[in-house]
């Protein structure tokens, strides 16, 4: 047929000879089409990849030979084992007090933030990224050195200014870790929430109160109605990431013996003693994937009936908040409480711990010992070699991720193939796997299949930075998807009848349109890839050890001053990024009112 | 009964600048009266409408509902917008999407002031819904509705309460022409039945002619003139006004000693114009259908104001015409009956006690017709109507 088309083009001798050239150009510029499905298909497959190695491996049983079958062997010892079954507990436990502490504070400040007059609310926004950038197990040793049972600093305060005899706060506990969880989630919670307060239509609202309805019914017949499908699907996004969070796990209760799933699968793979169990690691991250897949698909449902809400939308009002008067002050104290609880008392314990020689309580004998002998001590050559380390990974990481995102997006948005459904439920998929999970996946791949070059694996941060790009590549589409959206396609469909091939047009006319977008989720890529716990560390071996995964070994090894001397180096080291990120990304961060 | 006294509102944009989006008006709507505020986007007559409704609170000034004080800044009242018992419909209709049709119009009657029975409630839907032509259509889910509607369901949740007081914030801009006749008729239909009092915001010109007992027009936060829909078009009392309700030819001229304005054309003559003084420079403004024509010459025809004029074109409109005629260099935009046809030079006769005179200096206020506003004048004829800034 291609063929008739052509006959009948030379036969029209009356066209000029270019135009010819141009339709042969074009339909040979067709062919760009599939480099890009193959860019956009690869961190796709890696990621399916990852998942049907946990389920094959899930199955591998071996027997006391050393001789490998398949069964469900490993599922019966996860039914059976009293240890999976404790930790599966603590796990329910720490999920459901983060949500309630995160929620209990998300939704009150986004509230106070969208819809109220709160003075300086505008600052709220940028505190709470900074809060998500600092690393949570940083906060989680700030509150070790400060609430733990024996040896915390605010414990024995309390001991030795109140007539008690027992420590009044105990953080090393189950529910202890779900209200550190809980109030380092309280930020993500937060910015879920205000966005759903944004989507919100005030017209609504203001409908019924014109109607006669007082502020109370009309919160609980108006306006909470309409925010489930918003709150519900911020409350699953969250549950997915506290049901295998490692961080905070892994800081406060490894080294006390209290497990959660994610601190159960890492000791089950790399137990100090025993040989490794890998079949019970696949098979706990199957189960967990499977909840995993529960939660995706209700969030799918949820988020499906939000659509159902679509209204018509009027003019944009200039929107009248609430006018708070003197309750602001309770409004700020709110917000107050959670940064210094996450931030502040941290960071300060921190410092405190980072200049003397062991924890105790401040006082005249406890300041002449005051030194910056800690700093001295860290160990700097393991330190720079994990600097580098992650260095590679900061510019490494959003680059690769870019790349990808760009290519899944446009064969979502750009491309009219059915397949472009199916990558864009595949580059949801990251979005609520745990990142441990898929960790477990690269480990398990590399030595089981890769045996040979696992040495290599070791040697390099290459592993870290694939799982990394596989994890991000929810985000990066996303930005991107709505970034493209905005984007009318005659803009496109320009540049195709100027001649250009796909290729040239995502380059020549979508990513300078979507420079703005590229530039901050690149540099907020970044800045999460240098600040990861939960992954480098599960792929952690000699030489691919990066900042973070060095700080916390020195924790976990009971050198707590020495960890804060070093965390307060990468705080360091972190600030300038931060602000470099504000500079670039503040269109994007600073709210729209 | 609405009462509105020097209210006033500003906006503070980031910094400094204040945006005076109601300057000080002075207003009443009688009871049972409908009163439409016409003018542009940004004209402040939505926020006049927000702060009747309570959902904007003034700076100054007083309001008053059936005689009862709902703001004043002198006295410190201010009622809260749920405790004002009205009846209110959005532009965006404001339909709760989580509810059914039943729902959305009980939801007022059951939680709002007073209470009432769950039988009454049900009475009351039934008798609103009927109201608005949706019978039987108590169960259906609110979004499945098409927007007209969705539209009814708002107007029934409005009046359910069989309020005193309906408010309307461009009811009809959500809804395609057609629609928008039908329900337009409904409306007035509905408002006379119940005798309510309504204050209605739209910034098209026809819906307000149709609908209002009077218009106030309002710009840049002010009210240039009330009055009925007639007196506006027939007697406005601002270049703005005139220039809001269909077209307009605009002729500047100045005054001389014996009362006759000189203009390009020749001089005119006018019947009881306001402006007074001598050398004064002004504009008149002639509506296309107090022009006439006729065939022949300056002395075939009788009365003032008779030139000669040349016809540059002609557009059939079906009823009508629409002639353009220059008069040495002024043209003039001249409604002529669907079967007369012009050509060549024809007489031109201005009609004198149609005409309007304004001064010129108040003219130098209008602000620049931006585009928007220019598509609601009544003809079609936005490119060929003279633009005033540039004959001044």
């Amino acid at each position: 047929m291609n063929h008739a088309v052509d006959q009948s083009n030379t036969n029209l001798v009356s066209w000029p000879k270019n135009t010819l050239l141009t339709l042969r150009k074009h339909r040979a510029q067709a062919g760009q089409r599939i480099p890009v499905l193959v860019i956009a298909s690869v961190p796709l497959v890696i990621v399916v990849i990852f998942l049907l190695v946990i389920g094959l491996v899930a199955f591998q049983v071996r027997d006391h030979l050393g001789i490998m079958t398949y069964g469900l062997g490993n599922f019966r010892q996860l039914y059976t084992d009293p240890f999976v079954y404790t930790s599966f507990i603590n796990t329910a436990i720490v999920s459901t007090v983060s949500l309630a502490v995160a929620f209990g504070f998300g939704i009150p400040i986004a509230w106070l933030v969208e819809r109220t007059n709160l003075p300086a609310r505008g600052l709220v926004f940028p505190l709470f990224t900074i809060n998500l950038l600092v690393p949570s197990f940083f906060t989680a040793m700030g509150w070790v050195i400060l609430f733990h049972k024996r040896i915390g600093v605010i414990n024995k305060a309390l001991m030795a200014l109140l007539p008690i005899d027992q420590p009044p706060l105990n953080i090393v506990s189950v529910s202890g870790m779900g209200v550190v969880e809980g109030f380092a989630l309280a930020p993500l919670a937060f910015i879920m929430i205000a966005a759903s307060f944004r989507a919100l239509d005030p017209t609504l609202d203001e409908c019924a109160r014109v109607h006669g309805i007082s502020f109370l019914t009309r919160m609980r017949k108006i306006t909470i109605p309409l925010m489930t499908p918003g709150i519900m699907g911020a409350a699953i996004f969250v549950l997915a990431i506290t049901v295998a969070a490692f961080d905070i796990p892994a800081t406060i209760g490894l080294s006390n013996r209290i497990y959660t799933f994610s601190t159960f699968v890492y000791t089950t793979a790399f137990p100090p003693e025993s040989p490794p169990n890998y079949g019970l690691v696949a098979a706990s991250s199957s189960v967990m994937l499977i909840i995993g897949f529960f939660l995706t698909w209700r969030y799918m449902v949820v988020i499906g009936q939000s659509h159902r809400y679509a209204v018509v939308r009027g003019k944009d009002y200039r929107l009248d908040l609430i006018d708070l008067g003197r309750w602001s002050i309770l409004g700020w104290s709110i917000i107050g409480f959670v940064l210094l609880l996450n931030m502040v008392l941290p960071l300060l314990a921190l410092v405190w711990a980072s200049l003397t020689p062991y924890l105790q309580i401040p006082s005249v004998s406890a300041f002449q010992m005051v030194s910056l002998e800690n700093f001295r001590l860290v160990p700097w050559s393991q330190f720079m070699t994990s600097l580098r380390n992650s260095v590679i990974l900061f510019f490494s990481v959003p680059t690769i991720t870019t790349v990808f995102g760009l290519a899944i997006s446009w064969v979502v948005i750009r491309s009219k193939w059915r397949i472009g459904q199916t990558f864009d439920v595949l580059a949801f998929l990251p979005h609520v796997i745990p990142s441990l999970i898929l960790a477990v996946g690269a480990f398990l791949l590399a030595i089981h299949w890769f045996p040979a070059q696992f040495g290599l694996f070791e040697r390099t941060v290459g592993i870290i930075m694939l799982v990394y790009v596989v994890t991000r590549i929810s985000f990066s589409t996303r930005m991107l998807n709505s970034g493209l959206l905005q984007i009318h396609e005659e803009l496109d469909e320009a540049g195709y009848v100027a001649g250009l091939g796909p290729v040239e047009v995502i380059r020549k006319i979508l990513i300078p349109l979507l420079s703005a977008t590229l530039l901050y989720s690149w540099l907020w890529m970044a800045l999460l890839s240098f600040r990861e716990l939960t992954v480098a560390a599960f792929l952690a071996s000699r030489g691919n050890l990066t900042l973070p995964v060095t700080i916390w070994s020195i924790w976990n090894n009971g050198q707590l001053n020495q960890a804060a001397a070093a965390a307060l180096v990468f705080v360091g080291l972190l600030t300038p990024l931060i602000i470099l990120y504000f500079a670039f990304g503040r269109r994007r961060i600073s709210m729209p009112q | 009964m609405i009462e509105i006294d020097g209210l006033g509102k500003d906006f503070y944009r980031s910094g400094e600048s204040v945006v005076h989006a109601i300057r000080s008006i002075d207003l009443k709507v009688a009871r049972g009266e409908f009163l439409v505020l016409l003018g542009p986007s940004g004209s402040g007559k939505t926020t006049l409408l927000r702060c009747v409704a309570g959902l904007t609170v003034p700076d100054r000034g007083e309001l008053v509902l059936d005689g009862v004080p709902v703001y004043s800044a002198a006295k410190n009242i201010l009622v809260p917008p749920e405790s004002r018992r009205l009846g209110m419909v959005f532009q965006s209709y404001a339909i709760w999407p989580h509810m059914t049709v039943f729902d959305n119009v009980a939801l007022p009657l059951s939680h709002g002031k007073p209470k009432m029975s769950a039988s009454e409630i049900a009475e009351r839907v039934r008798w609103a819904l009927a109201l608005v032509g949706l019978k039987g259509y108590e169960r259906r889910p609110a979004p499945l509705l098409s927007g007209g509607q969705q539209q009814r369901v708002a107007l029934a949740r409005a009046v359910a309460t069989q309020p005193s007081i309906l408010l309307m914030d461009e009811p009809l801009s959500n809804l395609d022409a057609r629609l928008r006749e039908e329900v337009r008729k409904e409306i007035k239909d509905l408002v006379s039945q119940l005798g309510v009092t309504v204050l209605y915001v739209t910034h098209d010109q026809t819906e307000a002619m149709e609908l209002a007992d009077r218009v106030a027009v309002i710009h840049d936060g002010s009210v240039l003139q009330v009055g009925s829909p007639e007196e506006l078009y027939r007697s406005p009392g601002d270049p703005r006004v005139a220039q809001f309700f269909g077209s307009m030819n605009w002729i500047n001229g100045v005054l001389d000693g014996a009362g006759v304005i000189q203009t390009s054309m020749g001089p005119l003559v006018v019947e009881g114009h306001k402006v007074s003084s001598a050398g004064s420079a002004v504009v008149l403004a002639a509506r296309p259908e107090d022009i006439e024509l006729s065939v022949g010459t300056l002395e075939d025809a009788k009365g003032d104001n008779r030139f000669t004029g040349r016809i540059v074109s002609n557009v059939f409109l079906g009823d009508h015409r629409i002639v353009t005629v220059a008069v040495k260099d002024q043209k003039l935009l001249v409604n002529s009956p669907s079967f007369a046809v012009f050509q060549g030079d024809v007489c031109v006769r201005i009609l004198k006690e149609r005409l309007s005179v304004f001064a010129r200096s108040k003219l130098n206020e209008a602000p620049e017709i931006s585009k928007d506003d220019q598509s609601i004048s009544g003809y079609n004829t936005a490119s060929s109507r003279p633009n005033l800034l540039d004959e001044i």
